[in-house]
């Protein structure tokens, strides 16, 4: 079945289109929730809830726009809720002034891809939450730093700031 | 030298290797099912809703005839009044037979249960229809009958389509669990 079809089918709760679309999308949504949380069962968790708030939801979406994006943007602000409820004090990003710092990081050259890859991600999982979360929002899911703010609601300035400094921080992680 | 956005962004898919924990898929067609159960009930509590109001707009107006009008014992259906409404009513009892034939098809094994729940339903709408027949033998060409009576087709056929809805709904998930069964045997 084509894509658009499979959607159609979703909306007319079509439990084995549903099924198909969960395969085709799953693991980009894990892994976008996994990177904001941390923990595979509760990534997990919330990953499927916003599957299943997209099912429900879907009669109410214009189809020609990109499923994936929306279904992303389900992902990531149900698992920014799921943060604050278990640290409800945590401000994620704090919201301050700040000059924008927009110096370029780079790899070290030393090692394979593999090698670095996993560099990144062992680096990412020790960085503070502030620089994680706009780390993963902008270089793994593409946000711009308008859609940061709306969504950890602060300013784009303040996710400019906080986005350099945790590449400064990721990159003294790996070297 | 590599900047860290473009490493990230040309080896994206090896950021992704890990699989969530063994047997979400199982996990999700848990929770899929769950969801088309809340589903059923909530057309159950919706077509109680939909036949509760067309029996209150249908009693209210034999109440009108038993309080107005003259009774006399003739039987009279929506068609006998004029061609147009026995092209109107024509419509109607074709989509109902239609329906009903697409239901009996779909209605074996556990949807028998919610079938029956169904023609109790249709049953009592069905009197009432009995009543409207005689008022409209008393009182022919009287608009607020004719009202009732359309009435009562558009209600039972709402009732009809959403009770086919669901029963395909449930169909779609036995094939998914089936193909999923076969697919383990190959």
């Amino acid at each position: 079945m084509l894509h658009k079809e499979l959607l159609d089918a979703c909306k007319k709760g079509d439990s084995r289109a549903q099924m198909e679309i969960y395969r085709l999308y799953y693991k980009p949504m894990y892994h976008a929730s996994l990177r904001i949380l941390g923990n595979t069962m509760e990534a997990e968790d919330v990953m499927q809830e916003a599957f299943l708030v997209a099912f429900r939801n879907i009669g109410s979406i214009d189809l020609n726009v990109s499923f994936g994006g929306w279904l992303k943007r389900i992902v990531v602000n149900r698992s920014l809720d799921s943060l604050r409820k278990r640290k409800p004090q945590m401000e994620l990003v704090a919201d301050y002034p700040d000059e924008i710092e927009s110096e370029q990081g780079y790899m070290p050259e030393e090692g394979t891809v593999d090698e670095k890859v996993e560099k990144v991600r062992r680096a990412l999982e020790k960085l503070p939450e502030k620089y994680r979360l706009v780390l993963t929002l902008n270089l793994f899911e593409g946000y711009d730093h308008d859609e940061i703010g709306q969504i950890l609601g602060v300013t784009p300035s303040t996710s400019r700031a906080q986005l350099s400094r945790g590449k400064q921080k990721l990159l003294q992680l790996i070297s | 030298m590599k900047a860290l956005d473009d490493f990230i962004k040309e080896n994206k898919d090896m950021f992704m290797t890990n699989e969530p924990p063994a047997g979400h898929f199982e996990r999700f067609e848990e929770k899929l099912r769950q969801m088309q159960r809340r589903n059923k009930l909530r057309f159950i509590s919706r077509i109680t809703s939909i036949a509760a109001i067309g029996l209150v707009m249908i009693a209210s107006s034999i109440f009108i005839y038993n309080r107005y009008f003259d009774h006399r014992s003739i039987i009279l259906n929506l068609g006998d009044i004029n061609p147009q409404m026995e092209k109107v009513e024509y419509y109607y009892t074709s989509q109902i037979d239609n329906l009903s034939v697409d239901i009996d098809s779909l209605s074996i094994g556990s949807q028998e249960s919610l079938k029956k729940m169904m023609s109790k339903e249709l049953a009592e709408m069905d009197s009432i229809h009995g009543v409207l027949q005689k008022k409209l033998g008393s009182n022919p060409g009287d608009e607020r009958v004719i009202n009732a009576m359309i009435t009562y087709y558009q209600t039972k056929l709402g009732i009809m389509k959403s009770f086919l809805n669901t029963l395909n709904q449930i169909q779609q998930s036995k094939n998914q669990k089936k193909d999923n069964y076969e697919n383990t045997l190959l």
